[in-house]
């Protein structure tokens, strides 16, 4: 199709309700421009390149000060029926002021407007919880989870709207790792305390110094500033307040867990008792149940007050046999330590051996 | 005065094999963390939220010509194109195709996370890169679902890196495409030794490939900026190889991208960084700051680990070696990729929330 000619044809303005929005499934919209009849006959159905459609009909972002249109959107053009039709590639943002215009890009043209409305403002988004849950942390502890209640808009303003404050309420400076690590729904934040102020040896914590001491009492504060989806603000700061005993430095040992094992016959959970913090997302992924037979046992897991127990319930009832209780050799505790090393192995230090990564009980 | 420096073990904890399928249609990507170009416009994407690496051919070596500098802002115009405001997207990676030298940006739309590739050509016309009906190949992570830093294109082979997440793990995988049936994935546990007394994780933040004598490495940098080299060919399974660290550019900084030139019969390293202690000492005028390397510096046997050369001590701005020095024309520089054989094209920051597109001289 020569998009000049389509132009130069384009001689007599269409009336505007030939230009409209119309709503498709699932809050789509899509933009429609009746064709001229002369233009209809020219036009192949089907897909039309970017190229031609641009030059005919564009929708466009206004500016919500100035009202000058940004650039056309990108999306797919196709002719259907003696209509022209734009799809937007993405979705039309609530709160903002779209405008479609059909009609050359050198001369006037007919618009036509569109607002996507805000949902009705619900319940706004808010913290739900924060990882690591205990209210007595070691002063290396290496990160944060923040879950949010609904999806969160990010970017990096966030590593200053999430702050750690000391006891008399002092901002703790350069605290954090500068990577945004969320969960696909938006929800879940991961947030690490520069490793640099945790490591033994690097030039970071020797100049600076660790990010937490020990026998101190800490807030981590969660601004209010910071932005949901929508672009509205959580309103409330969320604090956790914590305290710190010396870092924790050593392997995760599974001699030191307890195991509970359950009655025969029954389904009443096998209990793990740990005796310090472990990571929640480690306890969730890297803990499995093994039958004699060598299955992984179905179930369910709850990870108990602060992370310091796991529970397995058995969707069948248990045998009168022996089970194993596999630990992966990543699972973390608090301070990235494994039960394979340290999160810092001093290599002058004698080492204890490789310990098994099973644990066995009857019921 | 504190040396401490890094050397780094590798150890291999898998070695398996990997799904690959070559098909048209879409990918069906997940996110889009990583780009990178091999030959006649391959485009390379790491997709960690989909646990695979999709090779993508663009088609695209019909050359465009950047003369000068993009007028207005790169983020307003990548996101005019999506409906929305600069705001309402991150700029995630920028790869320049070297078939064409058209911008390939990784751009996130922060409204509903979702991943897009975006081009820009040396006119500054925005276009998406449809992924709806491509000829790919998809190969599959065995570690599940992660998050990638970096990709590199190594002669025939694909180096990618993975970033901590919900465990501070260190991963690298190496693919070699020209095995599809049998592909290779190598993956990684990275251990720091400082001062030969401590090893701790590290996730590697950017990576390139380096030849030497017949023999492939991996080349890395890691937050706190040191610069390590791996033998790709040493890595078996079940073995720990050793990396060799040749140069720390300086605490603190985190680096972003890289790549390798030549001028006026040397070679070159240039890579952009953030500084975490920008505030408390600047290294120039924005926290984003770009070294230029001496490449023989990888060709270094005895002043390596321990005894690696610092391009700084404590001051930042007093330089202890002319080998790795601060290029002052690339303060603010977010994005960057070698965009011929003298020039880059950056994203520049304006350290008041703009963002420029321009074509740099090499240093």
């Amino acid at each position: 199709m020569n998009t000049l000619l389509l132009v130069a044809s384009f001689l007599v303005l269409q009336p505007a309700d030939e230009l409209r929005f119309r709503k498709l499934e699932k809050g789509q919209v899509e933009v429609t421009a009746v064709l001229p009849k002369d233009l209809a006959a020219k036009f192949p159905v089907g897909l039309v390149s970017v190229n031609a459609g641009e030059a005919l009909l564009r929708l466009c972002l206004l500016d919500p000060k100035s009202k000058k249109p940004g650039p056309p959107m990108l999306g797919r053009y196709e002719r259907r029926g003696n209509e022209l039709v734009f799809r937007p590639r993405v979705a039309l943002e609530a709160g903002r002021h779209y405008r479609a215009y059909f009609g050359p890009t050198d001369a006037a043209s007919n618009v036509a407007d569109y607002r996507p409305i805000r949902p009705t403002p619900g319940e706004p988004v808010r913290v739900v919880k924060v990882y690591p849950t205990a209210e007595v942390l070691p002063a290396n502890v290496l990160k944060f989870y923040i879950y949010f209640s609904g999806p969160m808009l990010g970017g990096q303003d966030i590593f200053e709207q999430i702050q750690l404050l000391d006891d008399k309420g002092n901002v703790l400076e350069s605290t954090w790792l500068l990577d945004e690590i969320w969960d696909e729904t938006g929800q879940v934040l991961i947030i690490y305390i520069h490793p640099g102020r945790i490591k033994w040896g690097l030039v970071l914590r020797e100049i600076f110094g660790p990010v937490l001491y020990e026998h101190r009492q800490y807030s981590l504060v969660i601004r209010g500033e910071m932005l949901a989806l929508g672009g509205d603000k959580i309103g409330k700061d969320y604090i956790k307040k914590f305290s710190t005993t010396p870092e924790d430095r050593v392997r995760v040992e599974l001699s030191d867990w307890k195991l509970q094992a359950p009655k025969p016959g029954g389904r009443a959970p096998l209990v793990a008792q740990l005796p310090k913090s472990i990571d929640h997302k480690s306890l969730e992924r890297f803990l499995s149940v093994i039958d004699a037979k060598g299955q992984k046992v179905a179930g369910a897991s709850v990870v108990g007050k602060d992370e310091k127990s796991w529970s397995f319930a058995p969707n069948d009832a248990w045998q009168n046999a022996e089970y194993r209780l596999t630990v992966n050799g990543r699972m973390e505790d608090v301070a990235g330590n494994t039960p394979t090393r340290p999160f810092d192995l001093d290599l002058t230090s004698k080492q204890p051996p490789p310990q098994s990564l099973e644990l066995q009980f009857h019921p | 005065m504190l040396r401490w420096t890094l050397c780094l073990a590798a150890a291999v904890c898998m070695l398996a094999p990997v799904a690959a399928s070559a098909d048209t249609g879409n990918p069906g990507l997940k996110s889009i963390q990583a780009l990178a170009f091999g030959p006649d416009g391959l485009l390379i994407i790491g997709d960690g939220a989909g646990a695979q690496i999709v090779s993508v051919e663009t088609g695209d070596k019909t050359a465009t010509q950047w003369t000068k500098s993009q007028p207005g802002d790169i983020k307003e115009q990548l996101a005019g194109r999506l409906g929305t405001n600069a705001n309402g997207i991150n700029i995630l990676k920028l790869a320049v195709n070297p078939a064409s030298q058209t911008a390939y940006f990784a751009v996130r739309k922060l409204d509903g996370k979702q991943d897009l590739i975006l081009t820009v050509n040396g006119q500054g016309k925005v276009n998406e890169f449809s992924l709806e009906n491509v000829n790919y190949t998809r190969y599959t992570l065995p570690a599940g679902k992660t998050l990638l830093t970096d990709i590199a294109w190594a002669d025939g082979q694909i180096l990618v890196a993975a970033q901590a997440g919900e465990t501070f793990k260190s991963t690298i995988f190496t693919i070699n495409p020209k095995q599809p049936k049998s592909v290779a994935v190598v993956n990684t546990d990275t251990y720091h030794v400082a001062h030969g007394k401590w090893e701790t994780n590290a996730p590697l933040r950017t990576v390139m490939p380096y030849f030497d004598q017949g023999k492939k490495y991996l080349v890395g940098a890691f937050t706190c900026t040191p610069i390590v080299k791996y033998p790709i060919d040493d890595l078996k399974a079940d073995s720990r190889v050793k990396g060799t660290s040749v140069i720390e550019l300086g605490n603190g900084n985190t680096p972003l991208d890289m790549f390798t030139y030549e001028k006026d019969g040397k070679t070159y390293i240039l890579m952009n960084t953030i500084r975490m202690f920008h505030k408390k000492s600047p290294v120039g005028p924005s926290q984003y700051w770009t070294a230029k390397v001496d490449y023989t510096i990888l060709q270094e046997t005895e002043k390596i680990n321990e005894d690696a050369l610092r391009r700084v001590g404590k001051d930042v701005n007093k330089p202890l070696t002319e080998r790795a020095v601060v290029a002052a024309d690339y303060h603010g520089v977010v994005h960057l990729d070698r965009l011929d054989k003298s020039r880059a094209l950056v994203v520049r920051s304006d350290d008041k929330g703009g963002f420029t597109l321009e074509v740099l001289p090499l240093p």
